[in-house]
């Protein structure tokens, strides 16, 4: 092989490799955000260090997360539009800024308290509303739903590695994390009701 | 004559990294960012940087500058971030400067030569106001550095 001072030659395969340098949205591209350490596979360490927020709260006496990415909003708790004929854990509906927003009793889903709350319908059938009472207002397929807690706590950054996987007890937990003395417990909404 | 040159042209958009500059077709380019705060990863290898955080979305970011030949930038030039299109992700490629936008005759550009002068996953060159800009070929770039492509050094 001559290094490359030789005169420029003409090459057939510049009209070839201008093809790879224009940008085709379907062109391969190699998988960069898995860049491993060389010499070394580094995916759990890179995994280890991937963060996930959640919103902790506070549920029957435990602490409950689910994903921050999820909730659209954190409404305080009030009295609902009753549904007639509404299967539990639906508590009723709301209107957040025009959207008829669905609202589950989250302990009764839970399996955390046994009868439903009485908070739709005539104000002198309901129960009184909790000063600290949120409604969380989070995204699903089917789209936002409203979620009654007890108590909004705080975002919590759990690094991925502090996740274990849920164990099954209550549908919907899917992950668990310490978190000082309390234990996290990882909700999916949509898995839930 | 066999081949009438055609009018064909291709838009580039230029940039440097040490002392070379560089081009990649204007399409590949979303935007161009100051330099910001990149989150590392851990076990991230060079030129992997780590993630960029830019509203809402996580865009890996690779420091070009380790990946070609070094120089000292031209005085005047600042260090920008280059978020690229490849394929359907996006991905910052932190540069020494950028140019703009150029549109070249593809008739005129010149297939890049072999050898140790030029920079790696260079494809041709176009020579404009007696400026090289060399047409890099970003994916191929950043496919060598890949260790399974064993990356050089």
């Amino acid at each position: 092989m001559t290094p490359g001072m030789d005169a420029p030659r003409p090459s057939p395969s510049l009209a070839e490799r201008l093809k790879a340098f224009r940008y085709r949205p379907e062109e391969e591209v190699p998988p960069l955000a898995m860049f491993p350490a060389r010499g070394e596979d580094a995916r759990p360490a890179a995994v280890a260090e991937e963060v996930r927020e959640v919103l902790s709260f506070e549920l029957a006496g435990g602490t409950y997360a689910v994903a921050l990415g999820g909730v659209l909003e954190i409404l305080r708790a009030r009295t609902l539009v009753e549904i007639p004929r509404a299967e539990p854990p639906l508590l009723g509906v709301l209107d957040v800024r025009g959207t008829v927003t669905p609202v589950y009793d989250l302990a009764l889903a839970l399996g955390l308290r046994e009868r439903i709350r009485k908070v739709s319908g005539p104000p002198e059938e309901c129960e009184a509303v909790s000063r600290d009472a949120r409604i969380l207002v989070t995204r699903t397929a089917s789209g936002p739903v409203g979620l009654w807690v007890d108590r909004v706590r705080d975002v919590v950054r759990l690094p991925v590695g502090a996740i274990e996987a849920g164990t099954g007890e209550p549908e919907g937990v899917t992950g668990r994390a310490r978190r000082g003395v309390d234990t996290l417990l990882l909700l999916e909404p949509e898995r839930v009701l | 004559m066999a081949l009438e040159p055609e009018a064909e042209t291709l838009d580039l958009f230029t940039f440097s990294v040490g002392a070379h500059r560089y081009a990649v077709d204007v399409r590949r380019v979303d935007e161009v960012l100051a330099p910001a705060e990149v989150t590392p990863l851990a076990g991230a290898a060079p030129p992997l940087e780590g993630l960029l955080s830019l509203r809402g979305a996580e865009v890996p970011v690779v420091d070009l500058r380790l990946c070609l030949p070094a120089g000292t930038p031209a005085p005047g030039s600042e260090a920008r971030m280059l978020l690229c299109w490849l394929g359907k992700r996006r991905v910052a490629l932190r540069v020494d400067g950028v140019g703009g936008v150029l549109r070249v005759a593809t008739a005129r550009l010149q297939a890049a030569p072999g050898g140790p002068l030029v920079p790696p996953a260079v494809v041709a060159l176009a020579v404009e106001g007696g400026t090289v800009h060399f047409l890099l070929d970003v994916v191929e770039l950043l496919r060598r550095q890949s260790p399974e492509a064993g990356a050089p050094g």
